[in-house]
């Protein structure tokens, strides 16, 4: 199973979301890290034939899925940052729904696993128009995997999920990945730092990175340093270097994290590196 | 202040506000302009020669009536002494196009309709974008907020009241001339529509106070609107709900009205912004057994009406804010288990999404009291003339004989005596001697008689010109065969068609769970399929249920009279043929049918192109119910062939095809324009995404 993008372009007027965008994906979960407006919304669209791109091919097993038509979205799960969802419907009554438009056959036999792994089995005929915000994500999650897609594109799916949910789904992403095609676009590094396959970073529409973490994390070993210093000099710490983080210690001071080729006094401490560092590494002169 | 300033930016910023707004604007200005004639200036030597011809005209027929004690001699005798006193006076003064300014009514149309539209908006914005619960939390957004949303909204009420009557103004004077803008020291007594006016006052004045007279009515509507639109955190369902305030107390308490119920005209919007209310109306009110004006009951009453619904916003708002409270305090709704969930066909869900919907539900329902109750006021409201007119059609029932003849000129000269006896005529004594009634009894006699017998009068005038053409009809009572198809409640059944339709299709667009279904297996033609079905089984099972109410309340009151005689037998009904009645009848409903079909398919494909129920919803309803209003005054082959009450009343319809021009434009806009909108949409509907 390969889903290959081949140089998709995508313009909105004058500004150039994706400009010769070209990965080959094969089973496992990818993530598409990059600040907004770098391309992520778009490329998800294109690749769940929502939006028509500019130029460029994308091929499923070899097959053009503009051509391949209804086949192609029966291999698509797909969740949406901002998914709707039907007030009126209780969670099980919107997943026979979704079930349905999916052309599910026995769906009866899914919908009470999906919704035990998403934790929603407890509320499964509670309308859904009373769901807090993260029950609706993982409801939104639910409806995604639903009837086995190959193919599962998720848009910011922990968003809105406390830690212990977040953990769970990041689980069963993970779990379901096996045999699948997972795209995760988030801004929440830690989510796909242990689970993603290939890390791609997106910058004004086009790759300007893509390994695995721990490849990514590797190219700034030795580039992250902790000082400790007095309150009044962070100031001055942060018009000099990248500070990825800042915490104050019990004994007054400040513990500083820091981005820097060099050691940016003489007694900091080289740390291991994170994702995170390495995605500030990257994009820091507009995050920062 | 600051706050004022920025609640009135939200509304100025509106694109889609401005745009409506500015759309009506012009088309108040061009319905002015369109609907206005051109005045022409009267020299003294004009005028005099115009009285001149008038009683010279006078003096030959009055020289050849062989009767000159009778009524029409009366009548000449009466036109000459009046003319006669005019024939040396001054022209007129010409006061440029004021007179049509106050006569001229389609602009209370339009700024209800503007004020509905903005109402609807404004009072549900900060729940829609949700920014209310920012709201609350903020030291001002409780009380300050409703003080800042009413005063806000009294603003946009004057301004537009303000810009609607310039433009209508500027219309009608674009025609005449901008001469006398100030009236040239004209009084309405100078307008002949207000020759009678009970005060005077200049007609400068007159039009300011006009203006200023809207200005309650408006504000009602506004409150209301935007009171609805809070409360059920809505916009469609206020303006749902103005369209059948404004189109049913129109249509229905107008015609109560007819019967002597001033509290019903007086809840009539339109009427009450009429300036015909102002300066024209002697008739008083009598309130608590005192003779109150009715300009001013129309102005207090919409008043306070606007005082009733601001004051129910600002509880709803404070209450919910919690001010007594101090936290914002929501009450969490109790959730119940829902019955357990099976596995349905797509259609079977389309049609859960609608029924499911307790707002939707909610307009359904009304709407079908709304008709109901329609249909229950629509056939009384002349009850008294349509028994008189159903007595003689029983009377004279099956052919017009030499022996009906006969006996309905005999009746004629009585209710005619009558008429002139109750008009203060001197009477021949022989016919209250060959009647054998004394003045009094004549005159009840007369009430009695002779609404019904003019009604009569037409059918008789109709059938006689049938047989000359050697169509022989019988007479038979034909009051609930009329009836059954008169349009005017239409509106409910429009709205309701309108209202699924959109709701069905633009809902996923709205609630973004569009984004996700046409990614899926049978989220694109499939889907659309199924929703247009679901949507036209829905609009039919609507349109029997309407029409059997119709049928039921209609037939039920007045009965179905020889339902196997030809269908010529009932006047009005033109086209030829000699089937019988029922099958005329049921070939209508067909013709009907057809039409909310075809609304519905039109609105199905505006809401695909539209994405959004609110304002796929407004388009709709007024691409369907403003050539209504457009219809009387404007005669304008697109207002014709758009029309519901054409589109619904399958006899109008036919009758276009009289006309290969009405009938090709009725094709293109009831037919090929849906088709364009629906058929690109269902090619693109896969692939069309906007971020």
């Amino acid at each position: 199973m390969e889903l290959v993008i081949e140089n998709v372009s995508k313009s909105y007027k004058q500004n150039k979301a994706l400009s010769g965008f070209t990965l080959t994906m094969t089973p496992g979960i990818y993530a598409l890290l990059g600040p907004n407006g770098s391309g992520k919304s778009t490329l998800m669209n294109i690749i769940t034939d929502n939006i028509k791109a500019d130029g460029g091919k994308i091929k499923f097993d070899g097959k053009d899925i503009s051509k391949m038509g209804r086949e192609y979205l029966k291999l698509l799960g797909y969740m949406p940052q901002y998914p709707g969802i039907y007030p009126q419907f209780s969670a099980e009554e919107y997943l026979y729904y979704m079930a349905a438009l999916k052309g599910v056959k026995d769906p009866e036999k899914q919908i009470d696993g999906v919704l035990e792994e998403v934790e929603l089995l407890d509320v499964r005929r509670k309308k859904t128009a009373y769901f807090s915000g993260g029950m609706k994500q993982r409801l939104a999650l639910a409806q995604a995997v639903l009837g086995d897609p190959k193919i599962l594109v998720l848009d910011e799916p922990t968003a809105g999920m406390d830690p212990k949910q977040r953990i769970a789904i990041r689980n069963y992403i993970s779990k379901i990945s096996f045999d699948k095609i997972v795209i995760i676009a988030t801004h929440v590094v830690s989510d796909i730092e242990y689970i993603a396959r290939d890390v791609v970073m997106l910058k004004k529409g086009v790759i300007v990175d893509n390994a695995p973490p721990d490849e990514l994390t590797e190219k700034i070993s030795g580039k992250v340093f902790r000082v400790n210093t007095a309150q009044k000099d962070v100031t001055e710490y942060q018009r000099k270097f990248k500070v990825t983080n800042i915490s104050k210690e019990d004994s007054g001071g400040v513990y500083l994290r820091i981005l820097s080729d060099k050691a940016p006094a003489e007694d900091a401490i080289a740390v291991s590196p994170t994702l995170e560092d390495y995605y500030l590494h990257v994009f820091g002169e507009s995050t920062v | 202040m600051k706050l004022l300033k920025f609640e009135l930016l939200k509304t100025v910023r509106n694109k889609f506000i401005v745009f409506v707004v500015l759309s009506l604007l012009i088309a108040n200005g061009v319905t002015a302009f369109y609907l206005c004639r051109p005045e022409h200036d009267e020299t003294t030597a004009d005028y005099a020669s115009a009285v001149g011809d008038l009683l010279t005209d006078t003096e030959k027929k009055y020289s050849m009536l062989e009767d000159k004690d009778g009524f029409t001699g009366e009548y000449y005798t009466q036109i000459g002494n009046m003319y006669s006193a005019l024939d040396t006076a001054a022209a007129p003064r010409r006061v440029s196009g004021w007179g049509q300014y106050l006569q001229y009514g389609y602009v209370n149309l339009f700024l209800l309709t503007a004020c509905a539209f903005c109402a609807a908006f404004t009072f549900r914005r900060e729940k829609e974008t949700g920014e209310m619960i920012t709201l609350y939390s903020s030291a001002n957004g409780r009380g300050n907020y409703v003080i800042v949303k009413l005063l806000s909204s009294s603003i946009i009420v004057i301004v537009f009241v303000a810009a609607f009557c310039a433009l209508s103004l500027l219309g009608i004077f674009a025609k005449n001339g901008f001469t006398a803008f100030t009236g040239g020291g004209a009084r309405i007594q100078d307008l002949k529509a207000y020759m009678y006016a009970p005060y005077e006052i200049s007609v400068f004045r007159a039009f300011l106070l006009s203006v200023a007279y809207k200005i309650p009515a408006c504000a009602g509507v506004y409150a209301f609107c935007g009171c609805v639109a809070y409360l059920f955190d809505s916009g469609v369902v206020p303006l749902s709900f103005s369209a059948v305030l404004m189109y049913g107390s129109y249509y229905a308490m107008g015609r109560v009205y007819t019967n002597g119920n001033a509290f019903a005209k007086n809840s009539n919007l339109f009427a009450a912004m009429r300036s015909s209310s102002l300066f024209g109306e002697l008739r008083g009110t009598d309130v608590f057994g005192r003779c109150v004006p009715t300009y001013v009951f129309n102005a207090v009453f919409p008043a306070l009406l606007a005082a009733a619904f601001a004051a129910v916003f600002t509880l709803l708002h404070v209450k919910r804010a919690g001010i007594k409270i101090k936290l914002p305090k929501i009450k969490p709704k109790k959730q119940k288990d829902v019955r357990p969930a099976k596995p349905l066909p797509l259609y079977g869900f389309e049609m859960k999404k609608l029924t499911k919907s307790k707002v939707t539900v909610f307009i359904i329902i009304l709407l079908f009291i709304v008709r109901w109750g329609v249909s229950l006021v629509s056939p009384h409201f002349s009850s008294m003339d349509e028994t008189v007119y159903k007595y003689y059609c029983d009377k004279w029932q099956g052919q017009m004989t030499e022996k009906f003849e006969e006996e309905y000129l005999h009746e004629q000269r009585k209710v005619g005596a009558g008429y002139m006896l109750t008009n203060g005529y001197d009477v021949d004594e022989n016919i209250l001697g060959e009647f054998n009634m004394e003045p009094g009894d004549l005159e009840a006699y007369y009430r009695m008689r002779f609404e019904g017998l003019l009604m009569f009068r037409d059918k008789i005038d109709r059938l006689k010109e049938l047989r000359e053409r050697g169509i022989d009809a019988p007479i038979l009572y034909d009051g609930g065969y009329k009836r059954f198809f008169d349009s005017g409640a239409d509106i409910f059944l429009i709205l309701a068609v309108v209202y699924i339709c959109t709701y069905l299709f633009s809902y996923d667009f709205t609630n973004r769970t569009h984004d996700v279904v046409k990614t899926t297996y049978n989220g694109g033609k499939k889907l659309l399929k199924t929703k247009l079905l679901t949507c036209i089984c829905l609009s039919a099972v609507l349109f029997a249920v309407f029409t059997a109410v119709s049928a039921v309340s209609t037939f039920s009151y007045f009965g179905m009279t020889e339902p196997t005689a030809p269908m010529y037998a009932v006047p009005g009904f033109e086209f030829t043929g000699s089937m019988p009645l029922w099958a005329y009848l049921l070939l209508m409903i067909l013709v009907r049918f057809a039409g909310v079909i075809t609304l519905c398919l039109f609105c199905c494909g505006l809401s695909l192109l539209l994405k959004n129920n609110l304002t796929s919803f407004t388009v709709s309803a007024c691409l369907y119910v403003f050539p209504t209003f457009l219809l009387s005054g404007a005669e304008s082959m697109i207002a014709h062939c758009a029309d519901p009450s054409y589109m619904l009343d399958g006899s109008g319809f036919i009758q276009l095809a009289h006309s290969p021009a009405f009938f090709a434009v009725s094709v293109f806009v009831c037919v090929v324009i849906p088709l364009l909108l629906i058929i690109p949409q269902t090619v693109k509907m896969k692939g069309k995404q906007e971020i």
